[in-house]
């Protein structure tokens, strides 16, 4: 079954590649067909304790996956969010090439959550990486090489580090390593970058903006949600399982990676506010609840981690409703600028509310899946003392509350554009997943409970206690959080404040044009109060600002562009030249695999 | 009811509205020497937070307009306060081409102070008057307003030269 | 029974807000040599705004907009409870969750004022969003400090265990109450840092566009939340006691803050920010400093 899961990703992709030649209609139903036969298959699959091994060439390669408790959780959270966007995809007319290749990245991204070794865990990822950037290498090349090359390069280090490993116990199986002494750490360094690299956590972030940015809109919202969590899951992987051992015993680690993952929430927060594209912003957004993630993990508590895997979960639902929003809105719109929009809410009501909720997930505020997660976050830091921490991803989460509402105002409130005038709400394709969404949003954030049912028996399996819980009621030793109390006060609270304002005399709707002006009628001037929104920040921040990880990265880029110039000539510098860097590459690899040079 | 309007009489936010040189006597009964928040009176930032328009002075057609449109974007029950002699004759500037002489033809006045330009004294007397008059039900310029509409469109588009005109254009 | 104590709190703190308000506007009138208006004159405007008619809405967020606010401060201030006899829903959520609740209203407030296509008001709301990046860190900075002590996030259990008057937290953690009470002025709006509303600049920001029971709604949501923000530093700092003694001295630190407002001038946004990241952040962290040195 699980085989059919995965596999069921490329057989689907190329038979709906192979249909929607002829139609787009039938090519986009038979990949939404072979979507859904995952989720459906992996739902009841919970009990897992599922192995499986198949050989491709006998005595070299073999592929062996297992169902894991915490391969089920992204795999489940990936399955969904890749049927909903074929919703939108659907709306989008996308073609049959963005068919075959989302569904091949998605089976690599499902290959990835189930692997049972090594070697098939690379593959996968490899397969992942390569088709997702092919979804948009066509209308933009350089961001989609630019994220080949940081995934190549995390992808290298983890081919290092199962040679490694490999070469030390003699087996490719995920298994917790102990022992080989002093090299841990550097083998280990080796084996994370390439999660650390997938899951956008800084310095290795520049990537992301730019893909999320370029890739299609309707693929974003996997792209961002749940492909960025396969970087999570070698992280849990790698901290949890592997190197338990090591990473248990060596406390500055973690407070190091802790303080990385902070520090990526609010950096990330903070140039999130000052991009005028709705993606990139979304996408400094993804990349800073991620660092809640990495911070998370780095703490290494039952409770912190317990609140990264909800973070994890969180960020999947609303970062890909907010994603899907853009593709609802770029539909009928044609453009993501924050400065180009306005208004749009007496147009496209359903996507406002999908989008206000969206945004009170990500700035964090209950009852919705934004907030647990953060609150376990808080308590597991208060819980170890480090109030520096705290205040770090607090300040991280108040920049949220910032883009948050840069994001809602520019798009629907404010004055309506003038070329907008007759715009309507999007088709109900690409609606759909906007309305799903909504009901884990509410759900996981009133009953928190049923998420850390999953998590606890996760931390379980790594040798972790749980933490205690009742469906909605979350206790940590130093606090407490029911989110159906607060859902329900806040119903109660609403439904007062509501009669209060229904009692007295109703009131007159006015144009927009009717506003305090001074006297004025400001006809044919824009009101849109949106360029430079946060001008204020960047004035103060300006000196920080300057500091870029991407310079440094373009530094380096421009030594090997360099020396990639003389490789020009033999290569023309398309993909394939990649490729072939590829092979050279595993070519080296297997001669120091084969003992050339000794370690 | 009796509550609102007690507390309508009671409570007046008021929009200033700057126009000629008798503002200058505003500051004066708002600050310490003359404190005219005693009365539950304050300036208010804009149009539609406001009770009172306060007419300071000269109006000039041009300003009219503004003035025209200020008034319509405030919340019933609104009052005018005509300022100075300007506001009921054009004052000393009862020739010029460019002033409005009769305030109460464009927008209703409930109340004048006469006087060029009239003190602070006499600025809180109004105030209190219209106190009285609101808790009597006497002060309701803002619904002869609705009731005339079409009488007071027709002498400001007379006064703006132009055939048809309305404050917010759509 | 429950809910009827529910109902009492809310409106015996929204009446106790408006009061507190119409004293602060009589005190303030007295610094400056004024009579001022009469102690009451909260409730009048509250009255004669909600019976204002004819109000102009500019859509459904606009209308929503100071309901959510409303919301949002009545949830708020039933997870804080009131000195050590009232926990309310205290122990549903602790402090971390009342933070994040304290957001709701002005949030609501903002979507409101967003729609009204006011540049005013957008810039009032930038301004607000900006400040927040200084006041609320240094006032979680200096809660933590008391949070790490006590080794409790439960700001019913912070309470309880400061007990009354010479065992308040004010006294071992003056470094952190100083960062917090300065942060608190920004909170609240009051001069410095009352640039969000800055009648004179930007007429009155946010509530530009907001007229008749919109405005009462919001007038209703200042009055608690002026309780609700003080409560909170009094909880966190000023011990515990029975409601009585809880309410005497959210009046103070209200009266505090005024008495600043007074003789302040107002900051520009980037002066208010880089001030509060400057020296409140030192002081914060000096506190948290001290914590640590006395464990
Ligand atoms: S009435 Fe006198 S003081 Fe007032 S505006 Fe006219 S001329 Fe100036």
């Amino acid at each position: 079954m699980t085989f059919w899961v995965i596999a069921s990703y490329f057989l689907g992709g190329i038979v709906a590649y192979v249909l929607a030649r002829p139609s787009r209609k039938i090519g986009a139903f038979v990949a939404l067909l072979f979507s859904i036969y995952p989720l459906y298959a992996l739902i009841p699959a919970l009990d897992g304790g599922f192995y499986l091994r198949f050989t491709v060439i006998p005595y070299y390669l073999h592929l062996s996956f297992r169902l894991t408790l915490l391969g089920w959780f992204f795999a489940l959270i990936a399955a969904t969010l890749y049927s909903l966007s074929l919703f939108s995809a659907y709306s989008e007319k996308r073609d049959s090439f963005f068919l075959l290749s989302s569904m091949f990245s998605a089976g690599g991204l499902m290959g990835v959550f189930l692997a049972a070794d090594y070697l098939t865990l690379f593959i996968f990822f490899e397969i992942m990486a390569f088709f997702s950037a092919f979804t948009f290498i066509r209308e933009h090349r350089r961001s989609a090489l630019k994220y080949i090359i940081y995934s190549l390069v995390g992808s290298y280090a983890f081919l290092a580090a199962l040679l490694v490993i490999n070469r030390s116990t003699g087996s490719l199986e995920i298994t917790p390593l102990s022992g080989f002494g002093g090299s841990v750490p550097a083998v280990m360094s080796l084996f994370i970058l390439a999660f650390w690299v997938k899951s956008a956590v800084m310095p290795f972030h520049p990537w992301a903006p730019s893909a999320y940015a370029d890739s299609p809109h309707s693929y974003t919202p996997f792209f961002s949600g749940a492909l960025s969590k396969s970087g999570v899951y070698g992280l849990v992987l790698a901290f949890f399982y592997i190197f338990a051992g090591f990473f248990k015993s060596h406390h500055a680690f973690g407070y190091i990676f802790a303080w990385i993952g902070a520090l990526t929430a609010l950096f990330a927060g903070i140039y999130a506010l000052l991009q005028d594209d709705a993606k990139k912003l979304l996408a400094y957004s993804s990349i800073s609840q991620l660092g809640y993630v990495a911070f998370g993990l780095g703490l290494g508590t039952s409770l912190s981690i317990t609140g990264s895997l909800f973070v994890a979960l969180g960020h999947a639902v609303f970062e890909s409703l907010l994603f899907f929003v853009i593709a609802a809105v770029y539909i009928r719109t044609g453009t993501t600028m924050l400065t180009e929009m306005g208004g749009l809410i007496k147009k496209m009501p359903i996507s406002f509310i999908a989008l206000l909720f969206g945004i009170i997930a990500a700035a964090g505020i209950p009852p919705t899946v934004g907030f647990p997660g953060k609150w376990m976050l808080y308590e597991a830091v208060l819980e170890k003392g480090y109030p520096l921490l705290a205040g770090a991803i607090f300040a991280a989460s108040i920049t949220a509350f910032l883009y948050c509402y840069r994001l809602i105002y520019s798009i629907f409130l404010g004055p309506l554009k003038k070329e907008f005038r007759d715009v309507r709400e999007a088709p109900f394709p690409a609606l759909v997943p906007l309305l799903l969404l909504l009901i884990p949003l509410l759900f996981f954030g009133l009953f928190p409970g049923y998420v850390v049912d999953v998590t606890d028996s996760i931390l379980r399996e790594f040798g972790y206690l749980g933490v205690p819980h009742t469906p909605a009621k979350l206790l940590s030793g130093l606090g407490t959080f029911n989110g159906l109390a607060v859902g329900i006060t806040m119903g109660a609270a609403f439904v007062i404040a509501f009669l209060v304002h229904a009692v007295f005399s109703r009131s007159r709707k006015v144009s927009e044009l009717n506003n305090y002006t001074a006297g004025e009628v400001a006809e044919g001037v824009s009101m849109h109060y949106v360029a430079d929104f946060y001008k204020f920040i960047e004035r103060e921040l300006h000196g920080f600002l300057k500091l870029r990880v991407e310079a440094l990265f373009n530094w380096i880029a421009e030594g090997i562009g360099g020396l990639g110039e003389v490789l020009r000539r033999v290569y023309a510098g398309d993909i394939q030249a990649y490729l072939v860097y590829l092979i050279l590459f595993l070519g080296f690899l297997f001669t120091l695999y084969r003992g050339v040079l000794r370690w | 009811m009796g509550l609102f309007r007690w507390s309508q009489s009671r409570s007046l936010w008021m929009m200033h509205f700057c126009t000629g040189c008798g503002a200058v006597e505003m500051p004066p009964t708002m600050t310490s020497r003359y404190d005219m928040e005693r009365f539950g009176i304050i300036p208010m930032a804009t149009p539609r937070q406001a009770d009172i328009l306060l007419i300071t002075g000269y109006l000039t057609v041009k300003t009219l307009k503004r003035v025209v449109r200020s008034y319509e974007q405030m919340a019933d029950p609104k009052y005018v306060i005509g300022f100075g002699s300007c506001t009921i004759n054009g004052g000393m500037y009862w020739d010029s081409y460019n002033t409005v002489k009769q305030l109460d033809l464009y927008i209703p006045v409930d109340l004048y102070i006469a006087g060029c330009m009239p003190r602070p004294d006499s600025i809180i007397d109004a105030f209190v008057k219209l106190r009285e008059m609101i808790a009597k039900g006497e002060a309701n310029g803002w619904k002869r307003y609705r009731e005339n509409l079409e009488w007071y469109r027709t002498n400001q588009a007379k006064v703006f030269n132009v055939e048809k005109w309305s404050a917010i254009e759509p | 029974m429950v809910i009827l104590e529910f109902f009492l709190v809310l409106i015996g703190i929204t009446a106790l807000g408006l009061l507190y308000g119409g004293i602060a506007r009589k005190w303030s009138a007295r610094i400056q040599r004024r009579y001022g208006p009469p102690f009451y004159q909260n409730f009048l405007d509250v009255f004669k705004l909600l019976g204002k008619k004819n109000t102009k809405s500019h859509g459904v967020m606009f209308a929503l907009g100071p309901v959510i606010a409303f919301t949002g401060i009545i949830l708020s201030l039933f997870f804080l409870p009131l000195g050590n006899s009232r926990p309310l829903l205290s122990f549903e959520g602790d402090i971390f969750v009342l933070f994040y609740l304290l957001v709701i209203a002005p949030l609501g407030m903002a979507l409101g004022a967003g729609e009204a296509a006011n540049p005013n008001a957008t810039i009032g709301i930038a301004r607000g969003l900006t400040l927040m990046l200084g006041y609320e860190l240094i006032f979680f900075l200096s809660a933590i400090a008391v949070m790490v002590k006590f080794n409790t996030a439960s700001l019913w259990k912070i309470v309880e265990i400061q007990g009354t008057f010479p065992k308040w937290n004010l006294f071992p953690f003056f470094l952190s109450a100083f960062a917090g009470l300065i942060a608190l002025q920004g909170m609240m709006g009051e001069k410095p840092f009352d640039l969000i509303v800055a009648p004179h600049e930007i007429a009155s920001g946010p509530m530009v566009e907001y007229n008749g029971k919109y405005l009462g709604l919001l007038q209703l949501y200042h009055a608690i939340a002026i309780v609700v923000e003080t409560g909170l530093f009094v909880n966190v700092f000023l011990g515990g006691g029975s409601i009585l003694t809880f309410i005497l001295k959210t009046f103070f630190v209200f009266m505090l803050a005024v008495t600043i407002d007074n003789i302040m001038p107002r900051f520009r946004i980037g002066q208010a920010v880089k001030f509060y990241w400057k020296y409140p952040l030192i002081i914060s962290l000096l506190g948290i400093l001290v914590v640590f040195i006395w464990r």
